[in-house]
């Protein structure tokens, strides 16, 4: 005599299909509706502006506009890409950004608003639903005078790379993940969560600050009344100082070795800890770090 | 010629193998369930957890085939026959 069949031997082969359909499901989803090349085309998206192709699987959308006037101050926010800003010497701003989106849908899920405000020009992107909105990254490649008087550059996720400028081009830019890179300023400030810091300044005040990463940077000139501050968590501090500089020097790291290359007045020296005057000794002038060595050369 | 307490070992080994695999399904389906909330409602775009739910499907209509169709076959006893042979050569 047959048995009759158990819910064991209904449901097995119910959640066996099941099991199968889920699979077949997942793999032409993943493979042909929205392949997985987020990594690839992030990668070549990271190129600090330079390459603009978008990856496959992403939809992009490039837009080049062009704003006339005389514009001192020029503000750009970010969320994720990067920021590409270089000084030439046309007389007006050049806007060229990149969004990029799993798909034309989530694309219009966001905007870029640019507006001139008097002298200043201001660019960000407005995302629609945020939070859990379809992600989406910009790229922004701006051209400006190389004589603007101001750049304040704010990003999330992404390199901040100031090219090309004069030193009279005072300087704020903060980023959270991402590196920072200035050829040239005037005043400059700027502040990296996890991030590099490289930087060449010629203006009255510096200020730097980094949690994580290195900071690298030229020192070119500094103005009397001014002040060097430059402090990191977690990483090495290696400075390039013009020779005539005038610096009540305080260097601190916790667990690194410091080195100077001035002739130093020493008011009070450790392994890793240094305090004097640097010719008259006009300009504070201070370096932290916790972890990581303190480096000051001609 | 199986005897009647191989059988009886037999029917046991293949009724272990299917509530197995329905307990191997359900944990499954319970994980595939919240990876797809978390995904949903932190980030309602690009649906990761199908990565999961392909690779460990997979394992699970191998154990679905294991456990209700391919209990071990002709080959197999054959196999075991050729085996039993060899060794009752030896001796």
């Amino acid at each position: 005599m047959r048995s009759r069949k158990t819910w064991v031997d209904i449901l097995g082969p119910v959640f066996g299909i099941l099991a199968a359909a889920l699979s077949v499901y997942a793999l032409v989803y993943l493979l042909w509706i929205e392949p997985f090349y987020r990594g690839d085309s992030y990668r070549s998206f990271e190129g600090v502006g330079r390459d603009f192709t978008a990856g496959p699987g992403w939809e992009s959308q490039e837009v080049t506009e062009r704003f006339e006037g005389s514009f001192r101050e020029l503000e750009i926010r970010n969320v994720s890409g990067p920021i590409l800003i270089e000084g030439w010497n046309q007389g007006y701003v050049q806007v060229r950004y990149v969004k990029q989106a799993r798909s034309a849908r989530y694309l219009e899920e966001f905007e870029i608003e640019i507006e001139p405000r008097g002298t200043s020009l201001s660019i960000r992107p407005i995302y629609r639903n945020i939070p859990g909105s379809p992600f989406g990254s910009v790229s922004f490649d701006v051209k400006v005078p190389s004589s603007i008087g101001e750049i304040r550059a704010n990003n999330i996720s992404g390199n901040i790379s100031i090219e090309n400028m004069g030193t009279g081009v005072d300087q704020v830019l903060e980023t959270v993940s991402g590196r920072i890179d200035t050829e040239r300023s005037g005043d400059l400030k700027a502040k990296s969560i996890s991030g590099s810091i490289h930087f060449a300044s010629a203006g009255k005040t510096l200020d730097i600050n980094s949690t994580s990463g290195r900071i690298q940077g030229e020192i070119l000139d500094l103005e009397p009344g001014g002040s060097v501050e430059i402090d990191t968590i977690s990483g090495a501090v290696e400075l390039e100082v013009f020779s005539g500089v005038d610096a009540d020097l305080r260097l601190q790291s916790v667990s690194g070795s410091i080195s100077c290359d001035f002739p130093v007045q020493i008011i009070e020296q450790k392994r890793n800890k240094l305090e004097g005057t640097v010719g008259d000794g006009s300009i504070p002038f201070e370096v932290k770090t916790v972890s990581g060595r303190i480096s000051l050369s001609r | 010629m199986a005897t009647q307490e191989e059988k009886i070992e037999r029917a046991r080994k293949i009724a272990m193998k299917k509530m197995d695999f329905i307990r191997h399904f359900l944990i499954y389906a319970v994980v595939m369930v919240v990876l797809a909330i978390i995904n949903n409602t932190t980030w309602s775009g690009y649906q990761w957890w199908l990565w999961p739910a392909l690779g460990w499907g997979i394992g699970i209509v191998a154990h679905f085939v294991s456990a209700f169709i391919y209990h071990g076959g002709s080959l197999e006893k054959r196999l075991m026959q050729r085996e039993l042979e060899k060794m009752e050569d030896e001796e």
